[in-house]
């Protein structure tokens, strides 16, 4: 995959407060590339420093391989943005608002219709198109702040944290919409506070904290990296002779727990030792009722790094 | 220029979609004129009426209000939002403002004139040298509509901007005597009258008007535009991308 966008050791402070620490990451072509951090972490403000509105301090970024500075407008041409907030007209029409926006694109003419029918058709307001978007729901106005950052077909498409507040109907629908527009080629970065949503769209993760970028990754390999352990549950049942001491024989045990009808043996990731935690639970003339492995989630990986919630 | 064009437009049609900002810019100008006129009718002679008077006077203390309607086309919370997607846009970031100043010049401008028309053909009002008040007033418009603005740019909000703008014109409305005539007070506050902008704009017209002298005129000219270009520069300063950050 080729960079369409490469930043080198931003900085951005704020006074005596740095937001943003010597950064540097590389937007791949076509890729969905999640950028992850708690409230304060610095998203909005490395977001807000792509889409030209705040300055830097230091640092570079490029497009196509040139600095942004020297070839802003083509990059603000082959830019989408979905703020965080609805940057939409909310006294125009759903087509109104599209087409105002897609034209300062300088698209005009039947392109500009065509567009304008295209994107409402995508986010599926192409029914509503005639409808005042203060009559919208909040889903709705969503899709249509969709709608006009993606009108004029960017090559790069920002969003922000589009899915705060909106109905579980409205957030499939946007996250489909993503996925589809992954896959026509489009190249998205995006940020959010629903692990969920990295787990379902994400091609790769930034774990942003502080203002310094402190993971990369795919999902994937971001678990296997940050977690060493693996956990094995079992529900089981005539479990009198079974002994938990027995278990710390094997080797790469770290930790027996038994609750009710429900043993939780956590081991070293990279030790095959299932056949012997079998062994020693069938030897005790123990049932298996149901064994399954339990891998870390990105909130855990997430909780791990920056020892918060995502959510804090 | 396209994106200047295409960005002003929008700005007017939401102006003009505006009931409360319609009623401002043309109702209540005439509605001042009426009670004012009314109020004040047994004050003025024959020659110029208080219907004269104050359909000068008020509507000089109208346009000098227009700052803000424009500091609400540029910074009202429902226009801030969609300003931001604007800055997304290719172009030079000028035009974010440059379109508030010049769409609220064209819709206040607009409903004065109506205003003076309207004036004019139903209380009779005085109304001469018209190429020369149209450019005066015109100016004038212009350097308000741009001062709101220009707090807007400096105090980053629009309600902060309007408190302001509301007590600067006001109190140069009274120190002008666009509100009341203040020659009948003594000399002192005739003397300080006339440092009000506002005073030499209604002193400007009225000789214009019934006197047929135009010595007033350019060097009022000359002042507006400077106050308008000084006006635009510091937009040009305090004006920040990110100021449109909601």
């Amino acid at each position: 995959m080729s960079k369409i966008v490469s930043v080198n050791n931003l900085d951005k402070s704020y006074g005596e407060k740095q937001v943003v620490n010597e950064i540097s990451f590389d937007i791949e072509k076509g890729e969905v590339l999640c950028l992850l951090g708690p409230n304060g972490a610095g998203k909005s403000t490395t977001i807000n420093i792509l889409c030209g509105i705040l300055g830097f301090d230091a640092g570079e970024m490029k497009y196509n391989g040139t600095s942004i500075k020297y070839c802003l407008n083509d990059f603000k041409r082959h830019l989408g943005v979905v703020p965080q907030d609805l940057a939409i007209y909310e006294e125009l029409s759903a087509e109104q608002n599209v087409r105002f926006f897609a034209s300062l694109y300088g698209i005009k003419g039947r392109e500009l219709e065509a567009k304008v029918t295209n994107s409402l058709e995508f986010v599926g307001l192409g029914d509503r198109r005639k409808d005042k978007a203060k009559t919208f729901s909040g889903g709705m106005k969503r899709r249509l702040n969709i709608a006009c950052a993606i009108a004029h077909e960017p090559e790069l498409l920002i969003m922000d944290e589009p899915t705060v507040g909106i109905d579980p109907q409205s957030r499939n629908h946007i996250l489909n919409s993503i996925q589809k527009l992954s896959q026509q080629g489009m190249t998205i970065l995006y940020t959010t506070h629903y692990m969920e949503e990295v787990e379902e769209i994400s091609t790769r993760i930034l774990i942003m904290d502080s203002g310094t970028i402190i993971a990369e990754g795919t999902k994937d390999s971001l678990k296997e990296d940050i977690f060493d352990e693996r956990q094995f549950i079992l529900e089981i049942e005539k479990d009198e002779n079974l002994v938990l001491d027995e278990f710390y024989k094997i080797e790469g045990i770290k930790k027996v727990e038994k609750k009710e009808q429900q043993l939780t043996i956590t081991t070293l990731k990279n030790i095959e030792n299932l056949d012997k935690i079998i062994a020693v639970v069938i030897t005790s003339k123990t049932k298996i009722i149901n064994l399954f492995c339990r891998t870390a989630s990105l909130e855990n990986v997430f909780l791990r790094l920056t020892g918060k919630s995502l959510r804090d | 220029m396209r994106n200047l064009y295409l960005i002003s437009k929008e700005d007017l049609k939401n102006l003009i979609k505006n009931p409360m900002w319609l009623f401002y810019g043309t109702l209540f100008p005439i509605l001042l004129v009426v009670i004012l006129g009314f109020l004040g009718k047994d004050s003025y002679g024959n020659e110029v009426t208080s219907y004269d008077y104050y359909g000068i006077t008020l509507i000089i203390y109208s346009i000098l209000m227009s700052g803000m309607t424009s500091a609400n086309a540029f910074m009202e919370v429902t226009i801030r939002k969609p300003n931001m997607r604007i800055i997304y846009a290719p172009g030079n970031s000028n035009v974010i403002y440059l379109s508030k100043i010049l769409s609220s010049f064209i819709f206040c401008f607009g409903c004065h004139l109506f205003d003076m028309i309207f004036l004019y053909l139903v209380f009779d009002i005085g109304l001469h040298a018209v190429p020369q008040i149209l450019i005066l007033l015109g100016l004038t418009e212009l350097f308000s509509v741009a001062l709101g603005v220009m707090c807007c740019c400096i105090f980053k909000t629009e309600a902060m901007a309007n408190q302001i703008l509301s007590i600067v014109i006001n109190l140069l409305a009274i120190f002008g005597g666009l509100l009341f005539s203040l020659d009948g007070y003594g000399e002192v506050v005739r003397g300080i009258s006339y440092l009000s902008p506002a005073k030499w704009l209604v002193k400007t017209s009225f000789s214009m008007i019934y006197d047929n002298d135009f010595s007033w005129f350019f060097p009022t000219l000359i002042g507006i535009s400077l106050a308008t270009t000084v006006v635009f520069i510091i937009c040009k300063i305090t004006f920040r991308k990110e100021d449109c950050i909601c």
